[in-house]
């Protein structure tokens, strides 16, 4: 299709349908980017939740170790026995005591899985440890805590140190607690197994949980069902990692997310139907909009213009509550209009006009003839017309030259002109030095008359013509015929029978009135003929 | 119907002052020098005949304490209870409670001061801060 042939509205309506599909697919994308995004932003949430409720357990297993430490230092038998130690060296009754915690059990020990004690010098020397326990645990300090306790000086060195490590059996939880009390002589080292606590974790964010240890090995399984479908569940991992930055564990809690995809499914669509709707209400008044404010004037205007190209009627209709564009474009087109009207009129006043002597012209007198002619049949009056022609205006000519010719012309139609005063009388150069007079109802003494005063006018000039074989002066020989239209007659015999008239003056000597004789008017009848003069 | 709701609260209020505001301790404590955990501790390794006197509860000492320290309950705390525990005016004391929540260290040591004892070291930050720093605990 040629772009010829596609209107401005219907390229809006396209642009705007595209803009609408774009908007509409936008929505569709910026939905699921806002349902991936809050997907994220749950999944960051609830494993931040994870992650304090595993700092929080970490800290109560750290309360219960150390309330464990201070019980086990304060029995009277664990005081005998760690000084038997470091009076004699031999440790098999602090041995007993360590391992009496693993067999009995006491206070405290219900809260934690205890794996091995181990009590040490205060320069971190391995004195002696538990029995009981986990076997196959380096017998030194785990390289952590040496770290971390390496350089304590004063009272620093009587602060507790704890934290997760991954021991060959898997993560273990170990508390360095001073030995002795304030006044200590030693530190003693209680190493748990955490994933005894970690249910903790679930029991604490209430979600489904599977706690994974190393390789894998799943330690913790949440007993709760999941009875949603797939994709219902979204998986949120926090790594409880050690000191040193290795994981310990891979906590993976199910949230289920049945309602939340419920809700995003529903936001999604609302938006989307939103955006769907918002378009169209858009579009809808922008078409409105470039139809009020664009199409209707620019159809106005066109209407405006066909209307002259079909009936030549150049009229502008003023059209109100524009934009300012259009208000500053039609007031242009008015202006123009205006201009072009006023300078047609002016071409057609023109057009009637003579353009030498100002007074109208062969043209006008034709239709001025024509319309008086008709006026006359309707109203039965009689109707006059003058034929003046100057004498010996080519003697004038020659002898002045023709700019002084032209001047006499000017002179003598003006002054014809102030004799030829009523309304409804018209004054024509006919051509050439011949002027014509119409006088309608008018009588023919009256017509006479009228000749008369101009010819006694155009003499009271007294324009000199030293060529003029009648006179010294300007003179004017006159035709005179006055006709009462009827069926038989047309405007032509008016004219036919002046000129005729015009002749018979010129015939008898020029500078005279000479009325078309009854003879003239006999021969009426037949066609008139054009006389050469 | 609103007077006895009132009262109702009035009396939740009087049960609960934990749901009040409540006042912190005061900052300093004229006549006594505020300590912070390791340097109640120095004070307490430098010092072998310092009183170390527990402001709280008997269950609270129970659970666990600074060792050493006497659980002189800062109601209990008069010039005569001090008397029994202190050798004299000139021996160092230092007191604690639960932590800057709690206002019975803070009214045991104006008591010792107004008693003229001479070295009271106040621990303002009292359990919770020997707690969260790790410090060796004593049962």
């Amino acid at each position: 299709m040629r772009i010829e042939q596609i209107s401005i509205k219907t390229l809006m309506v396209g642009i705007l349908l595209v803009i609408a599909v774009l908007a509409s697919l936008l929505s569709l994308v910026a939905g699921a980017y806002v349902r991936e995004s809050a997907l994220a932003a749950q999944s960051k949430s609830l494993a931040r939740i994870i992650e304090i409720a595993s700092n929080e357990t970490i800290h109560h297993i750290q309360k219960e170790t150390t309330s464990f430490g201070a019980a086990f230092q304060s029995r009277e038998p664990v005081r005998n026995a760690l000084s038997k130690l470091l009076e004699t060296g031999n440790p098999e009754k602090l041995v007993a005591q360590l391992d009496e915690s693993f067999q009995k059990g006491f206070a405290g020990a219900a809260q934690i899985d205890l794996v091995k004690l181990r009590v040490y010098g205060l320069d971190f020397k391995l004195l002696c440890e538990s029995q009981e326990g986990m076997a196959g645990l380096a017998p030194h300090l785990p390289s952590f805590l040496e770290a971390k306790a390496a350089g304590r000086q004063g009272v620093e060195r009587l602060k507790a140190l704890d934290g997760i490590w991954i021991s060959p059996s898997g993560p273990l939880y170990s508390l360095l607690t001073p030995l002795g009390g304030i006044r200590m002589v030693g530190y003693m080292e209680v190493i748990v197994n955490p994933s005894f606590n970690l249910a903790m974790i679930a029991s604490l964010t209430k979600m489904p949980l599977n706690i994974y240890s190393l390789n894998d090995k799943l330690v913790y399984q949440s007993t709760q069902e999941t009875k949603s479908g797939e994709g219902m569940q979204l998986p949120v991992e926090y790594l409880l990692k050690t000191d040193n930055g290795k994981t310990a564990y891979r906590l993976v809690g199910l949230e289920n997310v049945e309602q939340f995809n419920k809700d995003m499914h529903k936001t999604q669509t609302n938006i989307t139907i939103a955006f769907l709707v918002l378009t169209a209400l858009a579009l809808i008044l922008a078409l409105w909009a470039f139809t009020r404010f664009m199409f209707r004037p620019i159809n106005h205007m066109m209407n405006d213009i066909n209307h002259y190209a079909t009936d030549g009627n150049l009229v502008v209709t003023p059209i109100k509550g524009n934009t300012k564009e259009f208000h500053a474009l039609s007031g242009a087109f008015a202006n123009m209009t205006k201009e072009i009207q006023s300078s047609i009129r002016e071409l057609e006043r023109l057009s009637w006009l003579d353009g030498l002597t100002g007074v109208a012209n062969r043209r006008s007198l034709d239709t001025a003839l024509n319309r008086e002619w008709q006026r006359a049949q309707r109203s039965k009056s009689e109707i006059s017309l003058l034929m003046i022609d100057i004498d010996f205006f080519k003697l004038y000519n020659d002898h002045f030259g023709h700019q002084a010719g032209d001047d006499c012309l000017k002179m003598v139609a003006a002054r014809i002109a102030q004799v030829v005063e009523r309304p409804g009388d018209l004054l024509a150069r006919y051509g050439g030095e011949e002027f014509a007079v119409l006088l309608p109802e008018t009588s023919s003494e009256g017509a006479a008359s009228v000749a008369t005063r101009i010819l006694d006018a155009v003499a009271a000039l007294n324009i000199h013509h030293p060529k003029s074989k009648v006179s010294g002066f300007v003179t004017l020989s006159i035709g005179l015929s006055t006709l009462l239209p009827d069926d038989e007659l047309n405007p032509y015999h008016l004219v036919a029978f002046a000129d005729e008239a015009l002749y018979q003056a010129k015939e008898a000597g020029r500078n005279q009135l000479k009325t078309a004789s009854p003879a003239d008017l006999a021969k009426a009848s037949r066609p008139p003929t054009q006389k050469e003069t | 119907m609103r007077s006895r709701l009132a009262f109702v609260l009035f009396l939740l209020h009087l049960a609960f002052p934990a749901l009040a505001d409540k006042p912190l301790a005061p900052d300093l404590i004229a006549g006594t020098t505020r300590v912070s955990a390791e340097q109640a501790l120095e004070i307490i390794l430098a010092h072998p005949k310092l009183a170390v006197i527990d402001s709280r509860h008997a269950e609270e000492f129970a659970k666990g304490h600074i060792e050493g320290a006497i659980n002189l309950l800062d109601t209990d705390t008069s010039p005569e209870t001090l008397a029994r525990n202190v050798a004299g005016k000139d021996t160092p004391m230092l007191l604690y409670c639960n932590g800057e929540r709690c206002l019975r260290s803070s009214n045991a040591a104006k008591t010792a001061v107004k008693a003229g004892y001479k070295k009271v070291y106040w621990f303002r930050g009292g359990w919770a801060e020997w707690v969260e720093k790790k410090m060796p605990v004593a049962n």
